[in-house]
């Protein structure tokens, strides 16, 4: 409890750390709240042509898009969608990812070579190119793209604990466990899963951000999630031939996905110069990551 | 003897990783409910016609047979050939190399120019207003959405300002094809117009390009250099009186650079086809676009081929930048 009330008064020192949490922590509100909060929530499916591109007013303060429809609801229900892919398909990659990477490290045998290698098959494109391939083979819907970007995401996560598990194995305090006769599973969940937390949040934290990103690609080149939902990357995509009258349809969104995708960086980035000294703002892990 | 046998090692499990990726691609893309076959043929094909078009691509086999079939053509360095322009995939993969390969390199250029100085110039001034400032610029960076500036930057500059042209290579007759690269063709053929029109369509997506690298190099050579300012000789060198400038320039600079070297070698591997959304949005050649195209007509021929194409590049890529890295610093291997 201790260590966990001065890590949070480190946070809220550290201020783009802490605009960082805000940010996100907003960006979930509003999500929850979204049917609350946006002002036309019928107009995620609702049509009205009597007011297609209209600029921003004080009746729709970001104007309308080419189907008459309020942009600010739609950017709010984009949250929901947003987080709801990064949210399960991190969640998927932690599932698959943690457990490879722990096994991996701590044995070191054939079984962690083979786990390995195939997680450098999917590392050795960049993701989006695997993500589109993958995507767009599965036909446009909320579960394939999520399924999508975590079949190509995972190894990004049993890399980083493989490494650190690794390093931790090595430790005496793990040689002492083991020699007092703690068995195998519970030396690996009890004493290495804890050392190896921090670089899992971060990546989380990171992974969150990186996936809005992807995920937002993917659906402005029209193999995300299928219309009409409200998500931001087909937004912009639909925004594009009316432009550059109607710059308001493709500004918005993507404003809303780079506020939503700093908040997680900069909380990443804050976490990393917190809990992982070692790590202290090199960038992303790799720069395999860039878009 | 260590690096060598390290070196081979990696060579060893190449090809592995080259078979997977196909192996992966190919059962990817097949998986695709819709038949390939329908988009071709077009709603109003007999039956007979389907069957033959089937025996045509030889999409009447098994899929394992199909698979091993790939793998031959593959050995040969057939990529297949596109259901729509029933041209060879390869011969697109060729010519639109040298397309992404020009704005990748400008884009390197453009954030190397503007990340290391500026990564030095932070980490020195560590915790100063500028390093604070760098700081959330280059998460910024990372954060922005690649496609989305490139469309804003269209907007202003190419639309309302009418500076930069929108999309597209070159405006007038491209030079004289001898390397596929527009700028080095129009040096060669002495053509200054073909040389500022390509210039100019470079300049707007190798910027919404080179803003998140930017960030990433900045970021690495900041580490970069922090981690040599730390160690133990610059303490020492700083002891005995040497001048702050020459221990940096002559010491700590040339010292923290493998550092930056890789990370830009791993960016420009990254951006050969990993910058696809954003060569789509200025409609440039290139083979991200070639990938994107082929997605949104369901051409599986071409979507395996660019793909296990970007992968190859990629692989390589990552190679070279291993190996010399173990060269430069044998210490890596303990790791």
């Amino acid at each position: 409890m201790k260590k966990d009330r001065v890590l949070w008064q480190k946070l809220v020192q550290d201020r783009v750390a802490f605009a960082g949490f805000l940010i996100v922590f907003i960006v979930i509100i509003v999500g929850i709240f979204a049917p609350y909060l946006a002002p036309y929530p019928g107009d995620v499916r609702n049509i009205h042509l009597s007011e297609r591109l209209q600029r921003p007013t004080l009746k729709h303060l970001l104007g309308t898009d080419e189907f008459g429809r309020d942009i600010l609801s739609r950017v709010i229900f984009g949250t929901r969608v947003s987080f709801t892919i990064a949210l399960i398909a991190v969640g998927a990659c932690l599932i698959i990812g943690v457990p490879i990477g722990l096994y991996a490290g701590f044995y070191e045998n054939w079984l962690s070579s083979v786990f390995m290698r195939i997680g450098d098959i999917f590392l050795s494109v960049p993701q989006i190119v695997l993500a589109l391939a993958f995507a767009s083979a599965l036909g446009r819907s909320m579960p394939n793209i999520i399924l999508a970007l975590s079949v190509t995401y995972w190894p990004w996560f049993s890399g980083i604990v493989f490494a650190e598990t690794r390093k931790v194995k090595k430790s005496v305090f793990i040689e002492a466990t083991l020699a007092l006769g703690a068995s195998s599973s519970r030396t690996i969940f009890r004493h290495v899963l804890p050392n190896v937390l921090s670089p899992i949040i971060i990546r989380s934290t990171v992974g969150m951000g990186y996936t809005i990103l992807t995920a937002a690609a993917l659906g402005f080149i029209g193999v995300g999630a299928p219309p009409p939902t409200p998500e931001w990357g087909i937004a912009i995509a639909d925004a594009r031939q009316y432009l550059p009258e109607a710059w308001w349809c493709a500004t918005f969104p993507g404003l809303a996905i780079f506020l939503t995708v700093m908040g997680f960086n900069m909380l990443g980035d804050g976490l990393r110069d917190l809990l992982d000294p070692r790590l202290r703002r090199g960038g992303r892990e790799a720069t395999k990551e860039g878009e | 003897m260590r690096v060598l046998s390290f070196i081979l090692g990696r060579l060893a499990v190449t090809p592995i990783i080259i078979l997977g990726l196909i192996t992966l691609v190919f059962f990817i893309v097949r998986v695709i409910p819709s038949d390939p076959i329908a988009f071709i043929a077009g709603e109003r094909a007999t039956k007979e016609q389907i069957v033959e078009l089937k025996q045509k691509w030889g999409l009447d086999q098994p899929l394992y047979t199909q698979y091993f079939i790939y793998l031959r053509q593959l050995a040969k360095g057939d990529f297949g050939t596109s259901f729509y322009t029933h041209q060879p995939v390869v011969e697109d993969l060729m010519r639109r190399l040298p397309a992404t390969l020009e704005l990748t390199i400008v884009a390197v250029i453009l954030s190397v120019a503007l990340g290391v100085p500026i990564g030095i110039i932070s980490a020195l001034g560590r915790n100063s207003w500028f390093d604070h400032l760098l700081r959330v610029v280059t998460i910024g960076g990372l954060s922005i959405v690649g496609f989305w500036l490139g469309i804003m930057l269209q907007m202003v500059i190419g639309y309302q300002l009418n500076l930069l042209p929108l999309t597209g290579r070159i405006d007038l007759h491209a030079p004289q094809d001898i390397t596929g690269f527009l700028i080095l063709d129009s040096i060669l053929t002495w053509n200054g117009k073909a040389l500022l029109s390509s210039l100019k369509h470079l300049i707007l997506p190798a910027t919404a390009i080179a803003f998140a690298s930017f960030a990433v190099i900045a970021r690495f050579t900041r580490a970069g250099v922090l981690n040599v300012l730390r160690s133990d000789y610059v303490l020492y060198e700083q002891a005995m009186g040497l001048p702050y400038a020459l221990i940096i320039v002559k010491y700590v600079l040339r010292n923290s650079i493998t550092s930056t070297v890789t990370q830009i070698g791993l960016v420009f591997a990254s951006l050969l086809g990993g910058a696809a959304v954003i060569e789509m949005v200025f409609e440039w050649p290139g083979l991200g676009n070639f990938l994107v195209q082929s997605i949104l007509l369901a051409d599986y021929k071409v979507i395996l081929g660019v793909t296990v194409w970007i992968g190859l590049v990629y692989i390589v890529m990552n190679l070279i930048i291993d190996i010399a890295q173990t060269i430069v610093d044998p210490r890596r291997i303990e790791q």
